[in-house]
Order: structure tokens, then C-alpha cells, then sequence
């Protein structure tokens, strides 16, 4: 594009208000830029090996001989202990909160600032591109235990244990890019938004989503685990587990914790963009 | 005494409401809480280069951070073509803005990041490698254009930020303190392609607190102290107002006392004070006028002059200079 950009007489008012880049460009160029920032970064690394942990588990639940749970059982213990109550907070806090903290902190922000671009439209690229990473690194590890479980072990394969693990799996990343985007927003709102995730995933959500009665649906966990729960019928398991706890369990429908996360998914962005869109970055 | 090296460009500050600017500051004023930064500044720069010159905290990067759109006024507005900037991100097409902080995207070359900063000024692929490639070679960097820019040395990475203000064809350039860890070469490079752009019309702001450097590129500076602007226009005119107090001038010669006695007669000269055999330290209400008498002097006493520094010649002094004559 090489469009004529206005006028060149001084002192005189512009006839013609240059417009913004347009948004999709800017979230395009945005969101590449990112992916191609993230993977050169050391967290990547990290937050993989940290996907790799059920992935031992499942090792060594081979190596004993698959005896205690069955391999649906295993695999709900596995989602609701590791996946829920640790990996979708850890990558959700690592790849969220530097959503617009990596350029802030690396001072390149100014960049970004001033240039005729929607800041939305960059909030939105970058978050687009961490839910992504954050995704797929979760999405990769569910698909290495699944093979991990069922290889040479094929007689646990059943139509029951392949919905409920589509269930699972669409879930977890589902929670994965709503952690996300939640602890983008911290990232934007705080100044020490690390602080704030922690506290919030581990103190709120770990524990409030647990405590029987109503309080538990303003969790997000909560919703996650109600999902899941309600497909998921099998003896033995964590969720089931959960289940005989929370007795009174308040009733909310699946679809309606679902439409709490998809709202949640798409609350969050938005508030994010808002706050990026009007805060001042002063780079010293 | 540095000669002055200006480019003959008009005086590119104009007062607001005599004939608006490029860019005007209206009565801009910014607090950090109870901390005022910027107080009721009111300018209008016009095409050609200016010099922003200020102590470390006098309110320089403020200013620019203000005039540049990255941070909100508390009162007052800058407008840029008569615009308003705060409503109108569009006219970041024609800003350039090359930040003080050593800040790059460490990871891609100076090429890549040039490319996608220019495709986030709206253009496409092709001419966003065109423009970089002209961008790089202004800044002579095109053979170092494949490298990640985490390699680049302190000088380089001055002229990679120099590039991308500079790419897009921009109406107003700001330059927050573009020659920090230059080294000679680059800094003379980089001041004469300074000086180009001012040469082409554009409005290109030089943050400074260095008065020569200012001077090797404008005769047009904006002087700030405390947050307000001190004084504007021409250097030489500002000089003058300086000249107003006694300047120090020490003199090396090979017979300090006998120069003393040549030189207290003379009715610009205030004070001598000998400070050793061969050094001695004259107060001169009139400088110019002491330096073009001094050689006739010492040619008259058979002295011999080996050189001579001004002691209160830098920006602090002006600065205590014209605080004193507001106050």
C-alpha cells in the first residue's frame, strides 16, 4: 500500500483523517510475530516438560501392571488431578500473563504504540497466538498419554472410553485458552500480575471450587468439572471422587457451564483489549 | 568554543496563534500524580530540524512522550496537522518515533524487524522489503541487514531505531537521544542524515542534553527546565541572552601575570584571577568581543597564547543562566 497520506502544508488542518491500519492486517502481522517470539522463548521449553509429567505417569501406571485403575479410570485421575488442578493454571499463568508483558518488559511496547494499528487488534493477535501455543502444548500431551495408555493395551478401547477422552480433551483446551485469556487480562491490569494469578488460581479457584454448596459455581473449575462429570460415569475416578464430595452439588445443565466458559472466553478478551486499549505504557 | 554548524532552515519554532506548526502544543501540562511533568507548554514546531534540549529531568521525555501521542495530556492538546493525536491513532502514519531505551526485537534481523514494523504502517510485503532496504542503506546497515539484531553493536542499534523512525516517510520525526553510544563515525553519519531530513521538510525533533551535538544539526532549539520551556528560537539569539552574564574563560600562555596586566584594562573584562605561571582565568561581560581582541593583546604583551576553554559553556550553565534571568 502506498496511498497518499495526507496533507503537506504546514499549520493547515488535515482535510482527510488518516485511517488506521486495518484490523485483520494488524492481527494477522501481530499474531505471526508472536508465534515466531514464542517459540524462540526458554518458558516453551519449560512449560513442554511440564506438559511431559502425565506422560510419566501413565509410564509408570504401565509399568505397574495397569492393576489399580482401569485405563478409562486412569485417564479421568489423570485429566482431574494433573490437567485441572495444576497444568491448565500453570500454562494458562505462563503463556497469559506475558501476553502484552513480554513487550512491555522487553521495552518494544513503544514500537506497537506508535503506529496507526488498533490496540485491540494487537491485544487480540498476541492472545490469539498464546491460546494457540498454550493449546496445542496441552493438546500434544492428551494425545501422547492417550497412545501411551492404549498401546499394546488395545482390548481397553471402547466406544465409551473414546467419547469420554473427545470429552476431556476438548474441555482441557477449552479451560486452557479461558485460563489464558483470564490471566491476560491480570497481565494488563496489574503490575504484579504473577502475584495475582498465583493467588487467584491456587487460593480462589483450587479451593472455592471444591467447598460444597453454591459458592463453587463462581469458580471456573467448577464448570469445567461440570462438564466432564456429567459424562463421566466411571467408578473409581477422581471426578467420581469429587463427585461423592461435593454431594450438593448445586444444578447447573453442562451446556449452561459451557456457555459460562465460551462467554468467559470471549468476556475475557474483550475486557482485555479494553484495558490494553486505554492504558498508558510509560517506558523508561 | 564550538562553531555553530547549523543548516540555514528558517526558525522552526513559531509561538501558538502567530502561525500554527506541523505540530503545536497547546498549553500542554502532565502530572504523575502530585508530581507535575510537563507545565502548560505551549509551542508550534514547524518543517526543519529542532532541538529539544534539557537536563536529565527537566521534562524532556515527557514532552516528547506527549508531543509523540504516547501519553495523555491532564490539560491542554497536541494536535499534529491540526488534528487532535489522543483521537486520532490515523495520524501515526505520519509520526516516526525512534525511542531512548536500547529496546529491539532481539530475535529478528534488522531487516525483519524493519519489514514488519513498516507492514504495520499499512504496507504490503513487497514494498515494506523496499522501504526497509532504502531505510537501511540511509543508515548504513544493509550489509549488516541479515543479522539478528541481539548482535548488533551500540551504535548499530542507535541507527536500526534511526531506520525504523525513518521508514515510513513519516511528516514528524522524534528522536529521543539518538546518539547515546554512538561512536564518532556513526554520529557524524547519523547527524548528517539528520540533517538530510530536515533538508527534505520534514519536521524532525532532536532530543538532546548535550548543546553541541544540538547545534552540529539546527540553529533552532527549545530549551526546558523543571517542566516548562525556558526558551525558543535561534541559538545564537539564546546565546545572547546568556551573554548578558560574565563567561569564564581560562587562557594557558607561557606568562600568566604578564597577560593579567594586558588584559584587566580592557573594559569587557571584569575579573583576573592568575592561577599559576602559565594559566590564568578571565571574567568577560562581552565574550565575542574578548575573543576578537585577544590575539592583538597577546601580540602587544609578547605573550603567547596556547589555547583557551570556556568554562561555563555547556548547557547546565545556560540553563542556571537563563533561570536566573526569569527569576
Amino acid at each position: 500500500m502506498s496511498e497518499d497520506i495526507g496533507p503537506r502544508t504546514p499549520g493547515s488542518a488535515a482535510t482527510v483523517a488518516p485511517e488506521m491500519v486495518p484490523f485483520g492486517t494488524v492481527f494477522r502481522l501481530v499474531f505471526v510475530h508472536a508465534l515466531r517470539d514464542l517459540v524462540r522463548r526458554r518458558r516453551l521449553v519449560f512449560i513442554a516438560f511440564a506438559g511431559l509429567l502425565p506422560l510419566l505417569l501413565t509410564v509408570l501406571w504401565r509399568a505397574e501392571g495397569m492393576e489399580v485403575f482401569t485405563a478409562q479410570a486412569f485417564f479421568s485421575n489423570l485429566v482431574g488431578t494433573l490437567y485441572l488442578s495444576i497444568l491448565i493454571y500453570l500454562v494458562g499463568l505462563a503463556f497469559g500473563i506475558p501476553t502484552i508483558h513480554d513487550e512491555v518488559e522487553g521495552r518494544t511496547i513503544t514500537y506497537l504504540l506508535t503506529r496507526p494499528i488498533s490496540r485491540v487488534a494487537v491485544y487480540s493477535g498476541r492472545l490469539a497466538a498464546v491460546q494457540v501455543v498454550a493449546a496445542l502444548i496441552l493438546a500434544l500431551s492428551l494425545v501422547l498419554c492417550f497412545v501411551f495408555i492404549v498401546a499394546g493395551n488395545f482390548g481397553t478401547l471402547n466406544t465409551e472410553f473414546l467419547q469420554q477422552y473427545a470429552n476431556h480433551v476438548w474441555i482441557v483446551l477449552l479451560a486452557t485458552m479461558v485460563f489464558t485469556g483470564l490471566f491476560a487480562v491480570f497481565g494488563v491490569l496489574f503490575q504484579r500480575p504473577l502475584t495475582w494469578g498465583v493467588a487467584y488460581a491456587f487460593a480462589w479457584e483450587g479451593v472455592v471450587s471444591k467447598v460444597p454448596g453454591q459458592m463453587q459455581t463462581w469458580t471456573l473449575e467448577f464448570h469445567v468439572r461440570n462438564v466432564m462429570m456429567r459424562d463421566d460415569d466411571v467408578q473409581g475416578s477422581m471426578i467420581d471422587f469429587v463427585r461423592q464430595l461435593v454431594l450438593e452439588n448445586p444444578d447447573v445443565g453442562p451446556w449452561t457451564s459451557v456457555g459460562i466458559l465460551v462467554f468467559a472466553l470471549i468476556a475475557f478478551s474483550v475486557i482485555g483489549g479494553l484495558i490494553f486499549g486505554r492504558r498508558e505504557y510509560v517506558v523508561n | 568554543m564550538n562553531e555553530l554548524s547549523a543548516t540555514s532552515a528558517p526558525t522552526a519554532i513559531t509561538p501558538l496563534g502567530t502561525e500554527s506548526g506541523v505540530l503545536e502544543c497547546d498549553a500542554v501540562t502532565r502530572w504523575y500524580g502530585q508530581v507535575i511533568g510537563v507545565n502548560s507548554v505551549t509551542c508550534a514546531v514547524q518543517p526543519g530540524v529542532t532541538g529539544l534540549l534539557g537536563l536529565n529531568g527537566a521534562g524532556k521525555s515527557t514532552l516528547f512522550k506527549l508531543m509523540a501521542g504516547q501519553l495523555k495530556p491532564s490539560k491542554g492538546r497536541v494536535l499534529l496537522m491540526g488534528q487532535d493525536l489522543a483521537s486520532n491513532p490515523g495520524l501515526y502514519r505520519w509520526i516516526g518515533f525512534c525511542p531512548e531505551q536500547d529496546a529491539l526485537y532481539e530475535n529478528m534481523t534488522g531487516r525483519e524487524m524493519l519489514v514488519y514494523l513498516l507492514q504495520l504502517h499499512g504496507f504490503s510485503f513487497r514494498e515494506a522489503r523496499t522501504r526497509a532496504a532504502q531505510a537501511l542503506d540511509r543508515t548504513h546497515l544493509t550489509a549488516d541487514a541479515d543479522r539478528p539484531v541481539g548482535g548488533y553493536s551500540k551504535g548499530m542499534r542507535q541507527k536500526i531505531k534511526l531506520a525504523q523512525a525513518m521508514a515510513h516517510d513519516p511528516e514528524v520525526i522524534f528522536l529521543d537521544e539518538p546518539f547515546n553510544g554512538m561512536d564518532p563515525v556513526s554520529r557524524s553519519e547519523s547527524m548528517a542524515l539528520i540533517r538530510e531530513l530536515g533538508d527534505e521538510g520534514k519536521c524532525v525533533l532532536v532530543s538532546s542534553h548535550i548543546l553541541h551535538e544540538v547545534e552540529q544539526m539546527t540553529s533552532t532549539i527549545l530549551l526546558i527546565n523543571n517542566g516548562r520551556i525556558l526558551a525558543e528560537g535561534n541559538v545564537s539569539d539564546i546565546r545572547d541572552l546568556v551573554e548578558r552574564h560574565p563567561h569564564r574563560i581560562a587562557i594557558e600562555c607561557d606568562d600568566a601575570r604578564k597577560l593579567a596586566a594586558y588584559l584587566i584594562a580592557a573594559e569587557d573584562v571584569l575579573g583576573v584571577r592568575v592561577d599559576g605561571a602559565t594559566r590564568l582565568v578571565v571574567e568577560s561581560n562581552h565574550p565575542r568581543l574578548f575573543f576578537g581582541r585577544l590575539p592583538g593583546v597577546a601580540l602587544d604583551g609578547g605573550v603567547t597564547v596556547r589555547g583557551y576553554t570556556t568554562e561555563d559553556d555547556n548547557l547546565k550553565s545556560l540553563f542556571e543562566y537563563l533561570v536566573e534571568d526569569g527569576s
